[in-house]
């Protein structure tokens, strides 16, 4: 064995990596030259030396104040949603949620728009009492899994009065009312699935009840205005007596 | 178990809390484990005392990584608020320390790759004449000699040497932290050696120790 081929094994031969055969001619080698046996020896000691390095430096500055300002950040903490991937998916539920309550908004406007010239000659269907206040529905640290009453009683009683009223509504708002009632509902049904897995989320909490409550405010707005819109024309009808 | 003992600063007068030896199993069970978990559920204070506790092994990590004091505060930095938004993903399958040391790791060469890139430098691999004390001047403290070394060391070099010869991973793991071949972990390694060795050969002259096991987190 050359000095060389020696050298190119000599990290092999410190980790014993090397065959029986291979590490018994180094050791030969080593036995028969000074050369390698200072090399050797010089390598030893520096791997030894490293391991007794310190093992600690502490900051020159202080470093927890910027930590600490970053982590109050709510946009990096732990339970965000932009740090958990699937929480992301029900993120985006809330805002398909969101979009419904705003295309309905929308579409019970223009209805409004087009039918309120016309009010005189209404003779509607009798409406039931504005929805139940939204109120009921619990503050985010109160949030339970699964169907919220207070949400639940809203709903029905929207429903309700888009099926007393639906000879006034034209196929295509309701089918938009609906189609868009349904997404909000697999949403809030979706984040409810993803608080099972994850109860205590404060994100999710939130998300759910800030999408219940949307969407209960725009079902309540809707009740209001058809009750206010047939207290106006009950007393437009009444006007020429 | 290794006591905790409030060491100051003398130049930031910072109080930092450092274990006198490293934390073992029973100390990481019993004191870090539900750390661990308050700061999982959010409570900065409970990642202040784990910041308190990793912080000088953070940063002397940072430190030996990149070679340059200044960066490695601010990978330290930046390695805990990583941390932070990582710590859903800590399962506890290894100790809080051994995953914290991981991602430091992948923190401080993520940094080196990006520098790389951006500065676009070339350093020789085989530039002895870049080390300190290559006039093999022997110094009083030969720590400071070794730490100075290597933080001259081309940066690869540096990587595997301080990941294999003082933190005490093996190539396998090394490979894989660094996304290099095990073969290229290993040729970095030798260089390393052969550049440090060749920087300090008086220093080292009559040094040789049996090699003592190292404490990994």
């Amino acid at each position: 064995m050359t000095c060389q081929e020696m050298n190119n094994q000599l990290d092999g031969y410190i980790a014993g990596e090397l065959a029986t055969e291979q590490q018994a001619a180094i050791k030969q080698h080593i036995a028969d030259c000074a050369d390698c046996r200072l090399e050797l020896s010089l390598r030893r000691a520096l791997i030894a030396r490293a391991r007794t390095l310190p093992r600690e430096l502490p900051p020159q500055r202080q470093l927890w104040p910027a930590i600490a300002n970053q982590i109050n950040d709510k946009k990096i903490h732990p339970l965000y949603p932009a740090n958990r991937a699937w929480l992301r998916r029900w993120e985006t539920w809330g805002l398909a949620a969101a979009a419904c309550v705003a295309i309905i908004a929308l579409v019970w406007g223009i209805w409004q728009g087009e039918t309120t010239p016309n009010i005189s000659g209404h003779t509607g269907n009798q409406l039931p009492s504005i929805a139940p206040p939204m109120a009921e529905v619990p503050p985010r640290q109160q949030v339970a899994i699964g169907p919220n009453p207070a949400y639940k009683k809203v709903r029905q009683h929207i429903q309700q009065t888009l099926q007393l009223n639906k000879q006034e509504l034209s196929t295509e708002t309701m089918s938009v009312i609906e189609k868009n009632m349904g997404v909000i509902d697999d949403a809030i049904a979706q984040i409810n699935k993803a608080l099972t897995e994850d109860p205590e989320n404060p994100d999710l909490q939130l998300m759910l009840v800030a999408t219940q409550r949307q969407a209960a405010d725009l079902l309540e707005t809707i009740a209001e205005a058809r009750t206010q819109q047939q207290s106006t024309t009950n007393e437009l009808e009444k006007e020429p007596q | 178990m290794g006591g905790i003992k409030p060491t100051v600063n003398p130049q930031s007068g910072i109080i930092t809390l450092q274990t006198g030896t490293l934390p073992n199993h029973a100390e990481q069970t019993a004191v870090l484990e539900p750390l661990v978990q308050r700061a999982q559920r959010g409570e900065a204070a409970a990642f202040e005392q784990l910041y308190h506790r990793h912080v000088g092994r953070v940063n002397m990590l940072c430190y030996r990584l990149t070679g340059d004091k200044n960066l490695s505060e601010d990978l330290t930095q930046e390695s805990f608020i990583k941390a932070w938004e990582r710590l859903p993903q800590f399962r506890g399958e290894s100790t809080f320390g051994t995953w914290l040391h991981r991602l430091v790791v992948n923190v401080a060469l993520g940094e080196r790759r990006q520098s790389e890139r951006r500065q676009a430098r070339i350093i020789a691999m085989d530039d002895l004449a870049s080390l300190p004390n290559a006039t093999h001047t022997p110094q009083p403290e030969t720590a400071l000699d070794l730490e100075q070394a290597i933080a001259a060391l081309p940066p690869g070099a540096r990587a595997v040497f301080v990941l294999h010869d003082v933190e005490g991973y093996r190539h396998e793991e090394i490979a894989q932290m660094t996304g290099v071949a095990i073969g290229t972990s290993k040729s970095q390694l030798s260089r390393a050696r052969t550049l440090l060795k060749e920087a300090l050969k008086d220093d080292l002259s009559g040094d040789e120790q049996p090699a003592g096991r190292i404490h990994r987190w």
